[in-house]
């Protein structure tokens, strides 16, 4: 978190004053969803690679991510476009507190993959 | 951070920019675990940027735009959500401001809806403003 808040120009992940807890800055959710492209090359039957762009992100938080946090993150395909030149997937990941399963954080995105002709 | 009795529609939150060269982007893919090429390799990019070269990457920029939202917010856990539409491809080198404008409050739950955004001093709608909203917990 150090590294990823160095990156984005982040001074350091803030502390919340009442609990002495450090909070994740909200787009290092990147970091375990949207980022994990080893996750999503590893199913050979989607075909997904390297041929792409970020169209959207969205993040929704039920609650801060912190230092300490263990997620259970589960990705799901709902929805993907395939056009002539280029497939729209769109892939949202739900992140749940891994020992209580309360929701902690939502991912929705999309990936635009360029098709070679 | 910002208090209920002190925000209103059309404020602007206070805006910064940054400069994205190649080290930036290097050090955001190490950081992130992003390692598509399209933002380090130049025969890559040549063959598949829409530009052409070499882009920042998409959630670098958004990063930057959680950034101000964040120090204006007055904390992380202040961002309820943040939804953004990446419109223009960033190349590497530019000059990129973020910024936000409260477009819409919510008495009952304190909290204000912004419009946000990044842009490049081109004028390249990076973050589109029109399509990109986040949501903030408000004193």
């Amino acid at each position: 978190m150090r590294e990823y808040a160095a990156a984005t120009g982040v001074d350091g992940p803030a502390r919340t004053a009442e609990r002495g807890e450090v909070v994740a800055p909200p787009t290092f959710a990147a970091c375990f969803t949207i980022g994990r492209f080893d996750a999503l090359f590893s199913d050979p039957e989607l075909g997904a690679h390297w041929n792409l762009v970020h169209g959207s992100q969205e993040y929704v938080f039920h609650r801060p991510v912190r230092v300490g946090d263990a997620l259970a993150c589960t990705p799901r395909i709902t929805d993907l476009r395939a056009r002539s030149r280029l497939d729209v997937l769109t892939l949202e990941i739900d992140c749940v507190d891994a020992d209580d399963g309360a929701p902690v954080v939502t991912s929705r995105g999309t990936l635009i993959f360029f098709n070679k002709e | 951070m910002p208090r209920w009795n002190d925000v209103e529609v059309g404020q602007q939150i206070p805006p910064d920019s940054e400069t994205l060269d190649q080290a930036r982007l290097i050090a955001y893919a190490a950081a992130s675990g992003d390692l598509n090429p399209l933002h380090w390799d130049p025969d890559v990019a040549a063959e598949v940027s829409p530009t052409g070269g070499i882009i920042a990457h998409g959630m670098l920029n958004m990063g930057h735009v959680s950034r101000v939202l964040t120090r204006w917010a007055g904390g992380p856990e202040r961002v309820l959500s943040l939804a953004v539409t990446f419109k223009a491809p960033c190349p590497v080198g530019s000059t990129v401001t973020y910024g936000g404008e409260i477009v819409g409050l919510d008495e009952q739950a304190r909290t204000a809806t912004l419009a946000v955004w990044a842009e490049t001093d081109d004028g390249a709608r990076v973050v589109d403003r029109r399509s990109s909203r986040a949501l903030v917990q408000l004193d």
